[in-house]
């Protein structure tokens, strides 16, 4: 379960999609419109199938494309009115979770995390700590030098996680978290729900997100429809 | 790891980046080889067409023919000595006849300058005397005005009015003027095109970690900045060692006749040049260099834009 509680109804909207569609390449056509939010501190999930344009409208949310249509929002702001060279500041308010998860495989758990801080331009005492405590809280603790390379499947996600949050996202997307191994993942999403992270989840898994707890999206190539909590 | 240590001694946003890029450095340098021996050239060639003019609008030669019973030796003595008190004139020579000759037949040919039937003075075959005069600076003397007043005077002469190369010889300058800038813009979209490639080449190269670092919240800064001056540094690197290559080039043609001997041997013309032309080079760097930081920046920030 993703969210046990729901969020406030006037909690502002983080995340705005107001008929947004997004094409999964370049020539593709247009993927069908869609419509929702997430609010500070809330849940939502997207399912649908393999190929269906769930991964295309988390990278359109993380700013690596551009709707083909339709207005997306970020924390408040028409992304369509910020220019390129601000974008950054909207993405380091967001943590990836990638489906491929895109581990530097030749660097340590630390350093996979650390590049996450220096890439967001963080400087300051007690980095490293916050380092060792963030893999510490994911399970990798007592692996904080180990190669992401070397790390099992279960591993390289909690290690993935570790870089999404290390810079204190308001809002953490993950695009198949859990794989087929690690449920623990979700139990640790579940958690920085609760402590006030809003979380948007990809899933094909249909079970998942009938439990999450939380407003879920199905997107297919032909129709999109918005449920509620169940 | 203690704290605080992350952002000097964490991992490398963008390893391998920043650095020289060797081929693209040698390419660079052949480039400001030859476009430092263009501007190294270019410097002798206009000092030496600028004081040209000068030296030619200052002296005039006047040819006596003599006539009648007069020889030529005759007249020439007779121009020197009312030249000689003439205001404006400085300086009057009547040259010897035997180098006149080998100057007659190097420039007209063996079998003319020996006789000719031709009206011209130069040609007569009574064999003329040539005279050297040189006018004071500011003197209102002309080649015409002293071929009238001579004439009035008796003596036949015709008087060659040096100044009418000056025209040539100033359009000339800007014909080599022209073609060594043109030289220097295709040198310099040479440049432009071998930074940015080198940074297209180098964003691909890294376009896996680029991608990632975007998504993780980096500065357009912070990912094209190492790219930047990498091949920022190359240029320079690359442009200042062409400058020296080819300061040494001159010098070897300004210190060792042997060489320009050499070179000149092979058909390559060569500009008179002096130690302070040399110095020319360096106008290639104040030019290159930020040409190619420009190539850089701009090739950075669009190879990033199209890859994010």
């Amino acid at each position: 379960m993703i969210s046990s509680e729901p969020p406030s109804p006037r909690a502002p909207a983080l995340l705005r999609l107001q008929s947004v569609a997004v094409r999964q390449s370049a020539g593709d056509s247009e993927g069908v419109a869609i419509s929702f939010d997430v609010v500070a501190g809330g849940a939502h999930v997207l399912t649908g199938e393999t190929g269906s344009g769930k991964t295309a409208i988390l990278e359109m949310i993380g700013l690596a494309r551009t709707p083909a249509r339709g207005g997306l929002e970020l924390f408040g702001q028409n992304v369509a009115r910020v220019p390129r060279p601000a974008r950054h500041t909207l993405r380091r308010r967001i943590g990836m979770i990638f489906q491929d998860l895109r581990l530097v495989d030749d660097l340590s758990a630390d350093d996979n995390v650390a590049l996450a801080v220096r890439a967001a331009g963080r400087v300051g005492q007690g980095l490293a700590t916050e380092i060792a405590e963030v893999l510490s809280w994911v399970g990798l603790g007592q692996r904080r030098q180990a190669m992401a390379g070397a790390l099992d499947d279960d591993g390289r996600r909690r290690l993935a996680l570790a870089r999404a949050v290390i810079n204190r996202p308001d809002l953490v997307i993950a695009d198949e978290p859990a794989g087929k191994t690690s449920q623990a993942i979700l139990a640790l999403l579940a958690d920085l729900n609760q402590a006030g992270t809003a979380i948007l989840l990809a899933t094909r898994d249909g079970a998942l997100a009938a439990n999450a707890g939380a407003e879920v999206t199905h997107v297919s190539r032909e129709r999109t429809a918005v449920g509620g909590r169940p | 790891m203690s704290g605080g240590k992350i952002a000097r001694s964490g991992p490398a946003l963008l390893p391998g980046v920043g650095g020289l890029s060797p081929g693209v450095t040698l390419a660079i340098l052949v480039l400001s080889l030859i476009a430092a021996l263009d501007l190294i050239g270019v410097a002798g060639a206009a000092r030496t067409l600028r004081a040209w003019p000068a030296r030619l609008a200052g002296s005039v030669t006047v040819v006596a023919t003599g006539g009648g019973i007069e020889s030529a030796d005759a007249a020439a003595a007779r121009v020197a000595e009312i030249l000689g008190r003439t205001p404006g004139v400085s300086r009057v020579r009547v040259l010897d006849p035997a180098p006149e000759d080998a100057l007659a037949a190097w420039i007209i040919g063996d079998s003319l300058a020996g006789g000719s039937t031709a009206d011209d003075p130069d040609l007569s075959p009574l064999k003329p005397r040539l005279l050297s005069v040189m006018l004071k600076p500011g003197s209102s003397l002309t080649a015409r005005g002293l071929t009238k007043f001579l004439n009035d005077q008796g003596p036949r002469v015709a008087v060659d009015d040096h100044g009418i190369w000056s025209g040539p010889l100033e359009r000339a300058a800007l014909v080599v003027a022209g073609g060594a800038a043109m030289l220097l813009v295709v040198l310099l979209w040479g440049v432009w095109n071998l930074v940015a490639g080198g940074v297209r080449r180098s964003f691909g190269r890294h376009a896996e970690r680029l991608v990632l670092l975007t998504h993780l919240g980096a500065a357009e800064p912070v990912l094209t900045g190492p790219f930047r001056r990498g091949l920022t540094l190359t240029a320079a690197v690359g442009a200042g060692l062409g400058v020296f290559a080819a300061a040494g080039v001159g010098a070897l043609l300004i210190w060792s006749p042997d060489a320009a001997i050499a070179l000149a041997g092979l058909g390559v013309p060569l500009p008179a040049i002096a130690p302070l032309d040399l110095a020319a080079g360096l106008a290639w760097l104040l030019v290159a260099v930020p040409i190619g930081a420009l190539a850089a920046r701009i090739a950075a920030i669009v190879a990033l834009r199209r890859m994010s």
